[in-house]
């Protein structure tokens, strides 16, 4: 590790081979000492959650935007985490079963896998009736409504 | 692992006990053609020796590498889990043409061409 001169013009550098001592001193003063090394990884973790994150908003965006387009069709819209993963549930307007809508929905499907492929997710709709618990499917009160 | 042979069996036999399904059952009716188009599917992964472990991996994969098999079969998948998970049903007449008649025929011509059967 460098950090011997710690300037902006000289920033510290970690290396994910750097054994040398680090001691961190968090906001609480609960001091800690780790590795340059495990700093490093810390901080590519950090990186790619950021990243991840910011992939996963986009998505929400998307699907909501992709809805709003579609709003005589959809009714309401959910992301929820599943045994399958993460799905999105588009409710349809209506009591009929809409196969008019599979081929768009399946199109949608395919493209949230190409476009987000750190959040991959399958896409299921089926009509919005008061009647039918939500809880077949998923847990509503774990659930991000992204439209409705 | 199920080899090639034995998965277009079993989608046969499903194919066999579809058409003994009344419209009284017509759940059952989408039930079985996904349940015929899971096994066309595993024949197709089975002739690369790359069997699927579950509904997750199988749609992952028809997703990424066979995208216009999926678009015919993810309908299959929706309709009959929203039949057997729910009380509200569809009519046979519907079944027979937008799942029978349409996404399965159309997965099993594909599945089909590719494999060299047709």
């Amino acid at each position: 590790m460098s950090a011997r001169n710690n300037t902006i013009a000289d920033p510290i550098r970690l290396h994910f081979s750097d054994q040398t001592k680090v001691v961190v001193t968090p906001d609480d003063e609960d001091r800690f000492m780790t590795t340059a090394a495990e700093a490093a990884r810390a901080c590519e973790h950090v990186q790619n959650l950021f990243q991840w994150k910011q992939e996963f908003d986009r998505l929400l965006t998307h699907v909501h935007g992709w809805c709003k387009a579609r709003n005589e069709t959809v009714s309401r819209a959910y992301l929820a985490a599943t045994g399958e993963g993460l799905d999105v549930f588009l409710l349809t307007a209506g009591p009929e079963y809409r196969f008019d809508f599979d081929d768009l929905v399946s199109e949608l499907d395919i493209e949230l896998a190409r476009r987000f492929k750190n959040c991959p997710s399958g896409v299921t709709h089926f009509p919005d009736t008061p009647s039918e618990p939500l809880s077949s499917f998923f847990d509503p009160s774990k659930a991000l409504q992204l439209y409705g | 692992m199920a080899s090639e042979a034995a998965h277009l069996q079993k989608a046969e036999s499903n194919q066999t006990f579809l058409e003994t399904i009344s419209d009284q059952f017509a759940d059952w009716l989408a039930i079985v053609a996904f349940y015929k188009a899971v096994h066309l599917v595993e024949a197709m992964f089975a002739r690369d020796g790359d069997p699927s472990h579950s509904h997750v991996d199988r749609n992952r994969r028809l997703k990424q590498r066979h995208p216009e098999i999926w678009l015919q079969f993810r309908p299959l998948y929706d309709a009959s889990k929203w039949l057997r998970y729910t009380d509200r049903s569809i009519s046979p007449q519907r079944i027979r043409e937008e799942l029978v008649g349409k996404r399965l025929r159309t997965v099993e011509s594909l599945i089909r061409s590719r494999l060299g059967l047709t």
